[in-house]
């Protein structure tokens, strides 16, 4: 028997469901061929041989028929005497390096539908795919096509089916009719490539195996000699993190201290009472021997806590002193967000390069990691506690709240000498605190006591210096000191982000002389203009060593393209 | 061995693959003597004078284009031009299909990776952004002890 001269480039696992008979499995064989395949009019022929091999143990072949395929029928050539549209077909081709299939073309309906008419005259269909049955005891692959006697694979019918493609990949046939071929079995003989080569009965369409460690899903290997690393997760995931919840539990709702808002005239009117001859002793309550201890505090705040209206009650004497009562003893202030935009739009914004600090009310000024902020939404957030004043500050850039800052919004007005005494020490405390006038170098150097003057070899270099020598050269300073409680009250109410950027000394044109830094890895013919290249492959050139070497330096000094 | 050189004068930059080239001369003859194919030295009977402006050769016989670096003028009429071979515009299409590591470019470049070609001012960009909300309010808190009795 002659071998088919076809060419079994991708098996697939199929099954063909019958009415009543149970799936019968079956290998879609799909075939490409060898030759030209040329196109007269509307028929596609295929090379003479093949068709000769087709032929053989088929009956009714018109020797001047084509093996057609139609585009109503996209997988479905056929020998037909007659003539079929022009259009676009099916193919399959394989890569003759990797031994994969690499291009498959769907016809726009994609839809693989076959049919067996009822009786067969004049023509014989061989369908492509084509259906093969695999008897692995004779190790035989048995084309299954219709023919004009029908014996029964399964109950004769006649309906479209249409697979599943995933991947280009038919993954599950429909019902259809395939009738057993009446004539003799053919059989594929061993020189056909790959016809039962059953490793791809599998889809082939596998992924590239990367062997660059650095490619995503690189692989990084078992053996000790094997380069290591690469083997990041390469899942930049970030969580949200918003600003907690305020406290549920507060001093105020304890029941042993009571918090009131009042306006100026409503704490003189307070201050009148504790002073007049309507503040009785007797009725006040035995706890206090002075009715200044039942006063716990009085401080400046800067928020605004929900209120109730009622009487102020001190040591639980009713003064009859109207004022509106604390009800909550924390309170969010949401200072809104901000959005911080790259300006030169590479690195050049980035640490460390460009320098971004904050200025927090009652907190100060505080550098903020640039790479961290650049190009992201900062959030500002407190929560303040009126009872003591101490407020948090939260900075979230985009979903993580990456910085916490503590400080003091609530500012204490001493009502007795001792609360004098220690208010005064307090803001004095905080203007000697640390962080206040100290400088270091740019570079990490610590200099105490004041800024020092930049000493480096060759400063008439740094003229025109690079981004790196300007930048070691700048002291860096500290903007503020702590701004805590009468200070912060003082100080500006909202925050503000305060950033230095370098300023670039560009030619016009550099890059066309210079060129621009790149990094990527190109065929030389799909770049234009002035070009650096490192590690070029010089292939396909039937140049001399010298000649090689010379090339590979001017590639490396840079060339225009 | 027949023999064909054309003199041209480039007016491109030697580091540019394809160079704009002027026809000036073509001169026929035998090759004598031996020469080096990539410094080729050659003898011809020409005006020094009128080669003079010419920076430039192509031998097809060798397959490739030269930089003229040096005329010699001798008795006789006679000029010797040296030269020395030009490889990036005798292997330029086949330079073209080779793939490499582009490190500087003219047109394609990611300008967030740091080599130290751009330079900067000492006088640095300040800029500020201010935040849409802050602290608003000014009220005061007195605190007491006790319950407010209600």
């Amino acid at each position: 028997m002659a071998d088919f001269p076809l060419t079994f480039v991708k098996c697939v696992q199929g099954r063909v469901n019958c009415d009543n008979d149970p799936p019968v499995p079956v290998l879609l064989c799909y075939v490409t061929w060898e030759g030209t395949i040329t196109a007269s009019g509307n028929t596609i022929t295929l090379p003479v041989t093949l068709l000769d091999g087709l032929r053989e143990g088929y009956s009714q072949i018109s020797t001047a028929c084509s093996m057609a395929m139609t585009t109503t029928n996209p997988e479905y050539a056929s020998w037909s005497t007659g003539t079929v549209a022009a259009g676009n077909y099916n193919f399959y081709k394989v890569d003759s390096s990797t031994g994969r299939l690499v291009y498959f073309r769907y016809d726009t309906s994609n839809i693989c539908r076959g049919y067996v008419p009822t009786s067969v005259t004049g023509s014989n269909l061989m369908y492509n795919p084509i259906v093969l049955y695999v008897n692995d005891d004779t190790d035989q692959i048995l084309p299954v096509s219709s023919q004009a006697t029908y014996e029964a694979l399964c109950s004769s019918k006649s309906t479209d089916y249409t697979p599943t493609w995933v991947n280009g990949v038919p993954t599950f046939i429909a019902p259809n009719a395939y009738y057993k071929s009446s004539y003799d079995e053919k059989t594929i003989s061993a020189s056909t490539p790959i016809a039962w080569d059953k490793t791809i009965i599998e889809p082939v369409i596998e992924p590239v195996i990367e062997t660059d460690p650095f490619a995503p899903g690189g692989t990084t290997g078992d053996d000790e000699s094997e380069s290591e690393g690469g083997d990041g997760d390469f899942e930049n995931a970030e969580v949200t993190v918003d600003p907690p919840a305020l406290p549920s539990l507060s001093a105020i709702t304890s029941g042993f201290i009571a918090a009131y808002m009042p306006s100026f005239s409503q704490l003189q009117a307070l201050g009148d009472y504790l002073w007049s001859d309507l503040f009785s002793l007797d009725t006040f309550k035995k706890l206090f021997s002075d009715p200044m201890q039942a006063i716990l505090g009085l401080s400046l705040v800067p928020v605004s806590p929900s209120t109730n209206e009622g009487n102020v009650v001190i040591g639980n004497v009713n003064t009859g002193i109207s004022m509106p009562r604390v009800m909550q003893q924390f309170v969010t202030v949401d200072c809104g967000s901000v959005t911080l935009p790259e300006y030169w739009g590479g690195y050049l914004d980035y640490s460390p390069y460009t320098k971004v600090e904050i200025y927090l009310p009652y907190i100060g000024v505080r550098p903020l990691d640039t790479d961290e902020v650049m190009g992201r939404t900062l959030h500002v957030v407190y929560h303040v506690d009126v009872l003591s004043g101490a407020c948090v500050c939260f900075i979230q850039c985009d979903n993580t709240i990456r910085y916490h800052y503590v400080g003091q919004c609530g500012a204490s007005i001493p009502i007795t000498a001792n609360d004098w005494t220690r208010v005064v020490n307090g803001a004095v405390s905080i203007a000697t605190a640390l962080g206040v006038g100290v400088a270091t170098l740019g570079a990490g150097t610590a200099a105490a006591g004041g800024v020092t003057a930049a000493t480096m070899a060759g400063a008439g270099a740094l003229v025109g210096g690079v981004a790196s020598q300007v930048l070691a050269s700048k002291p860096r300073v500290e903007h503020s000191g702590s701004l805590a409680g009468m200070g912060g009250l003082l100080g500006i109410q909202f925050p503000y982000i305060m950033i230095q950027r370098p300023r670039q000394a560009v030619p016009s044109g550099q890059n066309v002389f210079t060129g621009y830094p790149s990094f990527i890895k190109r065929t030389l013919s799909t770049v234009t203009g002035y070009t650096q290249v490192t590690a070029a492959h010089l292939t396909g050139l039937s140049c001399t060593d010298e000649e090689k070497k010379e090339i590979q330096a001017y590639l490396e000094a840079g060339v225009i393209l | 061995m027949s023999f064909s050189i054309v003199l041209q004068q480039n007016t491109s930059e030697d580091n540019r693959l394809d160079k704009t080239l002027t026809d000036l001369y073509t001169l026929e003859g035998v090759l004598k003597d031996g020469t080096s194919i990539m410094t080729p030295s050659v003898l011809v009977e020409a005006s020094t004078s009128s080669l003079a402006v010419c920076n430039y050769a192509t031998i097809s016989a060798f397959g490739r284009r030269y930089f003229i670096t040096n005329i010699s003028a001798y008795r006789g009429n006679l000029s010797q031009i040296d030269m020395k071979v030009d490889v990036l515009s005798s292997w330029a299409t086949e330079i073209r299909n080779c793939q490499g590591i582009v490190y500087k470019q003219e047109n394609l470049w990611n300008l967030y990776l740091d080599d130290g070609t751009f330079k900067c001012y000492q006088n640095p960009l300040m800029g500020s952004f201010q935040f849409p909300n802050g602290f608003n309010s000014l009220n005061y808190i007195l605190a007491v002890a006790g319950n407010t009795g209600a």
